[in-house]
């Protein structure tokens, strides 16, 4: 592939778009240099599942026409995504990582997938997962492993590792994922790219897999933060077909993108978060430098103490399991043995665990929200690290045969799932590497609905630091 | 919200115990579950009781809910009375 051509595949769709809107950049050639990398980086990374070449080159050819007849339809339009395999596309597999659902097949689209098609967007096939989305390290046995563009023996983290995988390499713009404990972020932040968590309820969920009903969010996953806002825009709002969807009003989620961080309050921490016991030293160093840029550019920065914050990952996990093996039910009683024991085993885990566990932690998750929003009331948005240690090999999060829990990975989702549990916003953006030369996330939370200073302070973080600019050694 | 206790306020089953009750509970909602396969779910056994034993110990009577399965409700609650 030439460099202008690899130049492209990488440039951001907030480049992007104003190229496609004046006619100088065609959706087509896009297209084809997405389908291009996809078939030369697959084999090599399993990024994605399904790979649709004829219908995404039709559909660009059908952008490119319309934009050519003056029908543009915004940011999103001629641009090449993804599509986790969670998420319905009409007519094709939805198998959730999983030969239980091997033939699967969706008879409606998702809202978010309508939503994306109905902004022009081109989907060029369903990227890879955990198995039904049951896992933080990225490991699946049963459709393979997704690959880390950074180093191939390394994890992507999960669940969504063929969306990180796949927008790090530079195969498509931008992919959907989703977040139960973190599964937008920890890929994002082992992959080097931006991972928007939107707030709970903000974009619907209507054929999307279920894994848990009251902590499930569906959001995008970018090479850059404007990116996000772009996707959030086309995905976000109402939807009566989904019981927890807000009606609140949709704003611009880019209107503040421009607008820097000074005069913002950002708060750090003062425990857990940077814990020299929990926190690998070389991704507290960098976090650190991140937050000390942003200081430097007008950011105030506020200590916050919160010595009650770790019951968040516990709360999770309560809620996770029970809901979980709700959903499963069904399925385990009728296909268990087409589940890889990981996944079963760990859904299994939970049949014998009281009722009264799971009420305790959705009251718990109540008073630990209300503590949140007490502790954070007079900052802007939290930065702390996104995942507290470095990535780890697939080898060590693999388990042995025999055995359901993996050496390593339990710490991979310490600090995203306790964001799943208050609902709030929150983003992973690249800030720097480590001496193994592989991506190191910062993670930016904001108050529930407010994305939009979310977005605004990990742009200006990426303007400021340039990380998200850095390309991953993979051809 | 007081941090959780260091230690188990509950003594957890041992694995085999753990096992046997995963299977059984499974029997009772229709799931059948081998030896081989209760053994692999008891191993996420620790993780599990550790969990439970933090949230038993979290003070929530303070904050007592309205509705605690309406996550988006209390956020939205929350943000119009304290919009920034």
């Amino acid at each position: 592939m030439s460099n202008e051509r690899e130049q492209l595949a990488f440039d951001s769709i907030h480049e992007l778009a104003p190229k496609i809107k004046d006619g100088s950049v065609s959706p087509v050639d896009i297209t084809e240099i997405a389908l291009e990398r996809t078939a030369v980086l697959n084999p090599k990374l399993n990024a994605f599942l399904d790979i649709w070449h004829d219908e995404a080159l039709a559909a660009a050819t059908k952008a490119e026409r319309d934009i050519a007849d003056g029908q543009y339809l915004g940011p999103m339009h001629g641009i090449p995504i993804g599509l986790k395999d969670l998420v319905d596309v009409a007519g094709k597999v939805t198998t959730g990582g999983s030969k239980v659902l091997q033939s699967n097949i969706a008879s409606n689209d998702a809202t978010v997938t309508d939503r994306l098609n109905r902004a022009g967007a081109i989907s060029i096939g369903k990227t890879n997962l955990v198995e039904f989305a049951f896992g933080a390290a990225g490991v699946n046995p049963y459709t393979g492993d997704a690959r880390n563009p950074w180093d191939t023996d390394k994890i992507t983290g999960g669940s969504s590792s063929g969306s990180g995988a796949g927008v790090a390499a530079g195969m498509v713009y931008g992919a959907l994922g989703s977040d139960t404990g973190g599964s937008i972020r920890m890929p994002a932040s082992l992959c080097g790219i931006a991972g928007l968590k939107p707030t709970y309820g903000r974009v619907p969920r209507t054929g999307v897999l279920d894994l848990c009903w009251s902590c499930d969010h569906v959001g995008p996953m970018t090479r850059r933060t404007a990116d996000c806002a772009h996707m959030l825009n086309v995905i976000a709002g109402h939807d009566p077909l989904d019981i927890a969807s807000s009606t609140r009003p949709v704003s611009d989620f880019a209107a503040d993108l421009d607008k820097g961080v000074d005069g913002l309050r950002i708060g750090v921490p003062e425990n857990y978060f940077f814990d020299p016991d929990i926190v690998d030293p070389e991704v507290a160093a960098a976090v650190n430098t991140a937050i000390e840029l942003l200081a430097n550019n007008g950011a105030e920065i506020v200590p916050v103490p919160m010595d009650w914050v770790s019951n968040g990952r516990s709360i999770n996990m309560i809620i996770t399991l029970a809901e979980a093996t709700a959903v499963h039910e069904k399925m385990l009683a009728d296909h268990a043995d087409d589940y890889t024991p990981a996944v079963r085993s760990r859904i299994q885990s939970a049949l014998a665990m009281p009722a009264v566990d799971y009420v305790r932690a959705q009251r718990a998750r109540q008073a630990f929200s209300v503590s949140m929003a007490e502790a954070t009331k007079d900052v802007d948005v939290l930065a702390t690290p996104t995942v507290p240690v470095r990535t780890h090999t697939i080898a060590e999060c693999t388990p042995a045969p025999g055995e359901a829990i993996a050496d390593k990975g339990a710490e991979i989702p310490l600090f995203t799932s306790i964001f799943d549990v208050t609902g709030e916003p929150s983003l992973s953006v690249m800030c720097g590497f480590d001496s193994s030369n592989m991506p190191i996330g910062l993670m930016i939370t904001g108050h529930a609905f407010d994305e939009t200073t979310v977005v605004r302070v990990g742009h200006a973080y990426e303007e400021l630091s340039g990380w998200h600019a850095q390309r991953p050694p993979i051809s | 919200m007081p941090s959780p206790p260091m230690t188990e306020s509950k003594i957890p089953p041992n694995a085999s115990q753990r096992a046997e009750d995963i299977a059984n509970a499974g029997g009772r909602v229709g799931i059948p579950i081998s030896d081989e396969h209760a053994k692999l779910a008891a191993q996420w056994g620790d993780s599990l009781y550790q969990s439970a034993n933090v949230v038993r110990a979290i003070d929530y009577q303070a904050h007592e809910p309205s509705n605690v399965f309406n996550p988006v409700g209390s956020n939205d609650d929350r943000r119009e009375s304290n919009d920034r």
